[in-house]
């Protein structure tokens, strides 16, 4: 049971740190501003589209699905391998991305900071859908 | 740090899982060779087989329950769903023909 109770106070020391965002905007705006060297932008053949935003691991199958799925479709976007970060960091951040929308973070965490819009997984119908709407 | 393991070496790992778990691997070779580059990666940074698809805590305690093979898929989710949150492991009968698609996950929302 030792490792429930680090992990609760781990979680307690965390609640103390969160901050509450207004929009996923200025969450976005904020974790480039804190991991901006990690952040990796990806260049696309659209000539309009979101603003993506993908929260990754650089070891995950749907993450890299998720990233090739979004290059085949000519979509621009940024990512962060969030296992590239460290874990302090990376523990306040998804903490506060878990405020902002209500979800629990699972990866590929897909964001349209435009449109104020978020997946969790890689569901490449969801994903057309989410980007097409 | 301890030794370093090669996609080979983990390879053989995970083979030897589902040799001892009666289950089959992905038998797509270029994602089973992405999943295989994700736990070799992990192993030589963190020491552990962390599960390539979840986030690490890069502490063996508390990651314990998504070392690979995880728990949730030794518990539950190949005999469920077919297949382990990965897609890695798949149950013996599961038809491999089928659009392999990510399964919910049970690993709680509260864990970091």
């Amino acid at each position: 049971m030792l490792y429930l109770t680090i992990m609760k106070e781990k979680n307690e020391e965390l609640a103390r740190t969160v901050r509450k965002w207004d929009s996923i905007g200025a969450f976005i705006g904020d974790v480039c501003a804190r991991f901006g060297a990690h952040v990796v932008k990806v260049e696309g053949s659209l000539t309009r589209s979101s603003d993506i935003f993908a929260f990754t691991l650089s070891t995950c199958m749907w993450c890299t699905l998720g990233k090739r799925w979004l290059g085949e479709k000519g979509f621009a976007y940024r990512y962060l391998d969030v296992d590239m970060i460290p874990v302090e960091g990376k523990n306040q951040m998804k903490a506060e991305l878990r405020e902002l929308t209500g979800e629990h973070v699972r990866f590929p965490y897909l964001v349209l900071v435009d449109k104020n819009k978020c997946h969790s997984g890689y569901d490449p119908s969801a994903w057309e859908e989410v980007l097409g709407g | 740090m301890g030794k370093q393991k090669t996609p080979g070496d983990v390879k053989a790992y995970v083979e030897t899982i589902a040799r001892r778990c009666d289950w089959k691997l992905i038998d797509r070779f270029d994602l089973l060779d992405t999943l295989v580059a994700g736990l070799t990666e992990n192993f030589n940074r963190l020491g552990y087989y962390n599960c390539p698809c979840r986030d690490s805590q890069e502490d063996p305690k508390l990651d314990r329950d998504i070392i690979c093979p995880c728990v949730y898929a030794r518990k539950s989710d190949v005999e469920e769903y077919g297949r382990c949150y990965c897609a890695l492991f798949f149950r013996k009968d599961f038809d491999m023909s089928r659009e392999i698609t990510m399964i919910p996950e049970r690993r709680l929302s509260s864990r970091l």
